[in-house]
């Protein structure tokens, strides 16, 4: 069964280009638009997204907003956070390290981001 | 006994019976009154006691007796008197002998005169100071040698409407005036004086009083006292233009003040400004990094997937080039504005101890994808837990820019070495690879800004700002990095050093 990865970013061009770059792979994409879709999606589904993809610079609830809300949350807060930035933000690098997960900056090297992403969920 | 005796001793009878009164106020009243009185005595004396004749002859021998020492009584009174002629004339003769060798080698002038002024002794200190001979004084006016109204003042001083009791009490203290000198110059003097009574018994007149004292030359205190107020005048002038001056520098101080603190507030207004622009430029940097990034995005993610999907080779080659160029721009944008954020004074570094190791390890790791095709061999010979403390995301930066440069400039089959040794102050990493090397010449300019290591190609793959990156982080970490290579074709290996904590 293929494993499932949550990409949360309000630029519908760069969720696409994330979907397409895991097009043929063992990973189903999903794509919602801002973080308050996201926290929905996960509260309505009872498969939980086995990766998300988060960026930072959203409207209304902004990524480390959203970051907090998954690790307040007992049901969420193992899915692993990988942050999707156009900013060098150190919240991000140090909530990613803190985790054990990653940030990744825009714009991304496909060939790069699927590597990463491979060694999260590989691990 | 002897004869003086005997007369004494019957005067002193006579007073007891009351036949002589000396209780007279004084001598002028008394001297030939006391006479008269005394013989009258005798007369009564002969009528009381009669003829007796035993009693007779005795008398008259005490009469006689009598008589003779009425009669030397009087010679006594006349030798009296002409001795107190004598002695009223010459007393002032025999004090001024007796004080003359007792002032005759004192500098100050040691004078007497009586209440009218006329002197009655000088010592020869006179001489020196004015000329006159102190003899030649004696008998003078004192105004001889005194100004006459100074002279007025001093009898004044003396003098005006007090008892004669009182007078005595009276002296003259450091009463300045001039002296007039033989040739008629004038000298300052200071006059210290006390009115002095004579032996009452002795003389026991009005007249008797004297004014007695000492005269001093103050010139040369006059001259110094005029020193003084002359230096006092000056000073008075150099501290009044030293007021002036010190009310000057207030003034200026203040005026300083002043400007200093429109200063502090300009400083701080500028400084605020500053603040405000570099947080705004900060701010700015950030914006444009989002927004220059962001459709870079899928420029990036789509491009080499299409280009590798194309089936036409004309469209391939098409594709190709515009890949190659916005691979380019995605270096130049995420390298420019990874500078400009470095050089920002607002760049805090967020200092932890982290594992070396670690950090290289996941960067091969995640370069895999780039340099599996060359078939190159990544050695990591870092100890495992060897740890650094610096900024953990600026030391990705650096060693991932290192790595880049390292497998794009090493040829397929080549191999790639990190290597790290603590020092005593520093730990000191090494990216050695066996590819195409440096110049002498190359190598001095590889830290500067857009420096390309070939001017002449269009080398799409580097920004030419990852080296110079490299220098920034290392700069804000106080460490050092430097290049090596022994020439062209063979190899590079680049050093740098972090300081231990």
């Amino acid at each position: 069964m293929n494993k499932k990865i949550l990409v949360v970013d309000d630029e519908p061009d760069v969720a696409f280009t994330v979907e397409f770059t895991f097009k043929n792979s063992n990973y189903n994409v999903e794509r919602v638009e801002n973080g308050e879709k996201c926290l929905q999606i996960l509260e309505k589904t009872k498969v939980k997204p086995d990766l998300i993809l988060l960026d930072i610079m959203m409207p209304g609830m902004n990524g480390w907003e959203v970051f907090k809300k998954l690790k307040e949350n007992p049901a969420w807060e193992k899915i692993p956070v990988v942050f999707l930035t156009a900013r060098i933000d150190r919240t991000a690098e140090n909530a990613g390290k803190f985790l054990g997960e990653d940030y990744i900056e825009k714009p991304y090297d496909p060939e790069d981001l699927k590597k990463r992403i491979t060694n999260i969920l590989e691990k | 006994m002897g004869k003086d005796s005997d007369i004494v001793e019957i005067l002193r009878e006579e007073e007891k019976k009351g036949l002589l009164n000396s209780n007279n106020s004084t001598y002028e009243e008394s001297k030939t009154d006391d006479l008269e009185e005394s013989y009258k005595v005798d007369i009564d004396f002969k009528k009381t006691y009669g003829d007796n004749s035993n009693l007779t002859k005795e008398l008259l021998e005490i009469q006689d007796k009598y008589n003779k020492t009425k009669e030397k009584l009087i010679e006594s009174y006349e030798r009296y008197n002409s001795l107190y002629e004598y002695f009223e004339i010459i007393s002032d003769t025999t004090i001024t002998l007796s004080k003359k060798d007792l002032f005759s080698d004192v500098s100050d002038i040691i004078f007497q005169v009586t209440p009218k002024g006329r002197i009655t002794y000088i010592n020869s200190a006179v001489e020196k100071l004015l000329g006159y001979s102190s003899s030649g004084l004696i008998g003078e006016h004192f105004t001889k040698i005194v100004d006459s109204e100074d002279w007025k003042k001093i009898h004044k001083n003396f003098f005006s409407g007090i008892t004669k009791k009182a007078m005595t009490d009276r002296d003259l203290s450091s009463f300045e005036t001039n002296l007039v000198t033989k040739d008629g110059n004038k000298i300052p003097v200071e006059i210290n004086g006390k009115l002095m009574r004579y032996n009452v018994e002795v003389v026991g007149r009005a007249n008797d009083f004297r004014i007695q004292g000492s005269i001093r030359d103050i010139t040369e205190r006059k001259k110094a006292e005029a020193e003084r107020i002359k230096h006092e005048q000056e000073l008075e002038a150099i501290n009044s233009e030293l007021n002036a001056a010190n009310s000057e520098l207030k003034k200026a101080q203040h005026e300083l003040e002043e400007f200093n603190r429109n200063l502090e507030k300009k400083v701080d207004e500028r400084t605020k400004e500053i603040q405000k622009l570099l947080k705004h430029k900060d701010e700015f940097i950030g914006q444009l990094g989002h927004d220059l990034k962001s459709p870079l995005t899928p420029l990036v993610g789509l491009l080499p997937t299409i280009e590798r999907e194309e089936k036409d080779p004309k469209q391939k080659e098409l594709l190709g080039v515009v890949n190659r160029n916005v691979l380019y721009m995605r270096d130049l944008v995420v390298k420019t504005l990874k500078l400009a954020r470095l050089n920002l004074p607002t760049l805090q570094l967020n200092i932890e101890e982290f594992d070396l190791n670690e950090v290289v390890s996941k960067i091969i790791l995640n370069k895999e994808y780039f340099y599996k095709d060359k078939n190159l061999k990544i050695v990591n010979n870092i100890d495992k837990g060897l740890s650094i403390f610096a900024d953990k995301l600026e030391v990705n930066e650096l060693i991932d820019n290192l790595f880049t440069n390292s497998i794009k400039f090493t040829p397929e089959n080549g191999k790639i070495i990190f290597d790290a040794k603590k020092d005593k102050n520093c730990v000191k990493v090494s990216v050695s690879d066996t590819g195409i090397g440096l110049s002498s010449d190359q190598i001095r300019h590889v830290f500067e800004e857009f420096y390309k290591v070939d001017p002449s190609r269009h080398d799409l793959g580097a920004s030419g700002l990852g080296l110079t990156i490299c220098k920034r982080i290392l700069e804000q970490h106080e460490g050092d990095i430097w290049v090596e290579s022994p020439g062209i074709n063979k190899g590079t290996t680049f050093y740098f050093t972090i300081p231990v904590k």
